[in-house]
């Protein structure tokens, strides 16, 4: 490559292909700098960064693409793409930016320095009208300000994409440096806005790629982790009998002695799950005896059976070239679906798709009736298409998503615009409120009669967690120091201390016990059922009149959250 | 004149009972071995300390054919029609009985209804029979009331456990809210003759607001009573929460004490509340 020949005609005018490279190198300057980014965070307390949001979202963007020499095309490939993929806030407005440049390059196969410029205007304006309550001092102000400087410069002789780019880039990066001038809370915490930081990274990813600087586009393979068994995986051409998978739900299952049994009973076992949802595959010459085993432990939502002899007959033949037919397609022998949520769920009209931190908390909004739960929460923010899956696994058309935290609302709100479903997004910032909203839930209510109660019931509800601080901090006028408990009371920081107990206690006091009816103890994935008892009945001692109860909620990082009305 | 019967579901407060001549057909209430005839045999106190104490559940049933025609025969020697009110089909099968008890009184015209409520929609259903009835109206005419009464009915239950439910066979519906894991408390409401679930409240004081709140909703009143099972503290909690939310007279608040069938589903803690909506400006053109 002639790195800094700026005068090639590859980096004055870009087909689609090039403007997929200039994104991918955008993608992997933003990798780069995504630790740095995140130290951005301004609340010293383990979330979903947004180094790490914007990283994911842009990422999964620019893959799975086909191959186009169209700008038209490839940018509205990725924006489909980032549409799917946002998590966080950030992800969602950057989202809205990549969606912003697609329709600015709607018309144009190639993309010279007006079409950039051009792009980078549209896509400020459909990040702002993306916005509820658009915000000075952050992404949105950076991508106004890049837009503006881009075509401040187109308007100079001899304006090329490199020079328009470049201007982009400088503007952005200006625009990041004054946000602390316009966002109070940046100013208090010394830092700059990391959405907007994560912006210009990625304007300046595109320069460099454009200058030559990155050509390192190699992705390595990501792993997912499925929870689903690939069939063929496991699947070997000696096996005999009967291929047996069931999907078993149901309360408190004993996940480890049930994997020992099918374990005890069968050949290429795999079990995977938790106490409330178990995937069970098993080869076995008895699949009855399987069943019969799963059911008296809950309900068989999925029950799958395939003849394994008749399977390798498929397979012979497939070798011989006689029917292309691979271990997958094979059709099962019985395959029986129940719905995904049982017979009695048909009383809910309005269907409940809720995030949950933690099997704790899941466990509980199944007993809740949610009919879908997205895992994910404070420190994993689940993307836009997680969240249409689960709205759209649901049998219900219309539906309730609680998000329960603020950073996954914007994710939601996307992810409800892009089904045919009715959903309203009830914008839940905690898992508290999330469980006081269902519990004001009504079976006979339609979903804005439901929406209405449930946000009421939302409101009554005060939310304090206890966790440590990941960096040094001064926030709400406390200073914090990495590695201090602090307490958080609706969002508040008002208690840091390198000693734990004096924080509850400042804390139970903050939150006026003495006037609430209940207080909920939900513990950590790290914290023992004795010490959430201890916290209890310490809270019972110094408020009697208080009904106390105590949960596992499994979040992680968190030590507790409280939740009291 | 048309005389009128309930059965002993409607835990019609006994003064009533003379005062308006109502007949009532018990119920059965079994604990092990020991039956009681509802209201008859065992008080309603003495029912819910054994409801408390017993280690196994109450099990309740509908009364004998034979009771039925006891009362409908001694009614025949005074007059020839009786409106025999009873509770819901979908919960109980005396009003089956009941009307094959009639068929075999073929002196006297009974008509035999499905109240599709329990308590004191019964009793209000009762009383205005028997006014009308002693103001000369017909038989007829007295079915036609009973079902004005039930078109502007409404019954909300607040539990305290659904275990009594649940153990009684009569939870329907209402399993959607068995298996929450937190300690919530069940609203129900009796529709269409049926427990249906309406909402939880998160503490027991919250269920008494949005109670006395849902009964409001319905007003202007023209009856508004509350039912208590053990507790007659909390029943005058839920008055006083009713008195807080609506203009309906404190002293015309009837507080009635559950009786035993419908205490051993309903169970300890247990509270409702029944309204009657006036008839509104629509139905009276």
């Amino acid at each position: 490559m002639n790195n800094l020949d700026t005068t090639n005609v590859w980096s004055e005018q870009w087909d689609g292909t090039r403007l997929l490279h200039a994104l991918q190198a955008a993608e992997q300057w933003l990798k780069q700098h995504v630790p740095l980014i995140n130290a951005l965070n301004v609340f010293p307390v383990p979330d979903g960064d947004t180094g790490t949001n914007m990283y994911m979202t842009l990422s999964a963007a620019v893959r799975n693409v086909t191959p186009t020499t169209s700008c038209a095309q490839m940018s509205e490939q990725v924006y489909r793409g980032a549409l799917m993929s946002a998590r966080g806030n950030s992800g969602v407005i950057l989202s809205q930016i990549l969606r912003g440049l697609a329709q600015g390059l709607a018309d144009h196969d190639q993309c010279g320095a007006a079409e950039l410029a051009g792009a980078l205007v549209q896509a400020s304006v459909t990040a702002y009208r993306g916005a509820s309550e658009p915000r000075e001092g952050t992404i949105l102000t950076v991508i106004r300000e890049a837009s503006e400087a881009a075509q401040t410069a187109l308007d100079q002789p001899e304006a090329n994409l490199p020079s328009v780019l470049a201007a982009a880039v400088d503007g952005a990066r200006a625009s990041v440096e004054r946000t602390p001038t316009l966002l109070k809370v940046l100013r208090d915490a010394g830092v700059v806005d990391a959405g907007g930081q994560g912006l210009y990274i990625i304007l300046e990813g595109m320069l460099r790629w454009v200058r030559g600087e990155v050509v390192e586009l190699a992705h390595e393979a990501t792993i997912t982790q499925d929870f689903a068994v690939a069939f063929k995986d496991i699947h070997g051409e000696d096996d005999f009998g009967y291929c047996t998978n069931v999907l078993l739900r149901g309360s408190h299952l004993p996940f480890e002695e049930i994997r020992q049994h099918i374990t005890g009973n069968g050949t290429s076992v795999v079990v995977v799950g938790d106490s409330s949802l178990i995937r069970i595959h098993v080869h076995t010459l008895r699949p009855g005896d399987i069943l019969n085993y799963a059911v008296q432990f809950g309900e068989l939502l999925h029950i799958e059976i395939t003849n394994m002899n008749q399977q390798r007959a498929h397979l012979a033949l497939a070798r011989n070239g006689q029917e292309s037919t691979t271990a997958n397609n094979v059709e099962p022998a019985l395959r029986v679906d129940t719905p995904a949520v049982a017979e009695d769920d048909s009383l809910n009209t309005v269907g409940l798709v809720a995030v949950a931190p933690g099997d704790g908390f899941a466990q509980i909004f199944r007993s809740l009736r949610v009919g879908a739960i997205v895992n994910g929460g404070q420190t994993m923010n689940p993307s836009t298409q997680d969240l249409l899956e689960a709205i759209e696994s649901l049998p219900q058309h219309d539906i309730i998503v609680l998000p329960n935290n603020s950073n996954i609302i914007m994710a939601a709100q996307q992810a409800a615009a892009l089904t045919t479903r009715q959903v309203q997004v009830l914008p839940t910032r905690t898992v508290p409120q999330g469980i006081a909203a269902l519990i004001g839930f009504g079976y006979q209510r339609d979903i804005a009669e439901n929406i209405t109660a449930m946000q009421r019931a939302m409101e009554r509800v005060i939310t304090a967690e206890i966790t440590t601080a990941v960096r040094d901090a001064l926030v709400d006028g406390v200073q914090v120091r990495s590695g201090q408990t602090i307490a958080v009371l609706n969002g508040m920081l008002i208690a840091a201390s390198d000693e734990h107990q004096q924080v509850i206690d400042t804390l139970l006091e903050r939150m006026q016990i003495e006037n609430l009816d209940i207080v909920t103890v939900y513990y950590g994935a790290h914290v023992s059922a004795a010490h959430g008892q201890e916290l209890a009945d310490r809270l019972h001692q110094r408020y009697p009149d208080a009904e106390i109860e105590v949960r596992s909620g499994g979040q992680p990082f968190y030590d507790y959250i409280l939740s009291a009305e | 004149m048309v005389k009128v019967v309930v059965d002993s579901t409607a835990d019609i407060p006994a003064e009533w009972c003379e005062q308006f001549d109502i007949s009532i057909v018990p119920l059965f209430v079994r604990f092990g071995e020991e039956t009681f005839r509802d209201g008859v045999d065992i008080t309603r106190d003495e029912f819910y300390t054994r409801l408390v104490d017993s280690e196994s559940m109450p099990a309740t049933s509908t009364p004998t054919p034979g009771a039925f025609l006891e009362v409908y025969e001694r009614l025949a020697q005074e007059t020839d029609a009786i409106l025999s009110i009873h509770l819901s089909g979908k919960l109980s099968s005396t009003v089956e009985v009941a009307r094959q008890a009639a068929a075999m009184v073929p002196q006297v015209r009974i008509e035999v209804v499905d109240s599709q409520y329990i308590a004191m929609v019964m009793v209000y259903m009762a009383i205005a029979a028997s006014e009308a009835a002693r103001a000369g109206a017909s038989l007829d005419e007295l079915v036609q009331l009973v079902n004005d009464i039930r078109q502007r009915s409404v019954l909300y239950v607040g539990l305290d456990t659904l275990r009594y439910l649940e153990k009684g066979g009569r939870i329907g519906k209402v399993r959607a809210f068995l298996g929450t894991l937190l300690n919530v408390k069940p609203i129900i409401v009796l529709r269409d003759g049926e427990n249906q679930p309406l909402e939880q409240a998160r503490t027991h004081k919250r269920m008494l607001v949005r109670m006395a709140e849902l009964a409001n909703a319905h007003g202007p009143l023209e009856k508004l009573a509350v039912l208590y099972t053990s507790k007659r503290e909390t029943g005058e909690a839920l008055v006083d929460q009713l008195t807080q939310v609506s203009h309906f007279p404190r002293e015309r608040i009837d507080v009635v004490q559950m009786g035993g069938v419908i205490g051993a589903h309903v169970g300890p803690g247990g509270i409702g509340v029944v309204a009657i909506r006036q008839q509104d400006s629509r139905s009276r053109r």
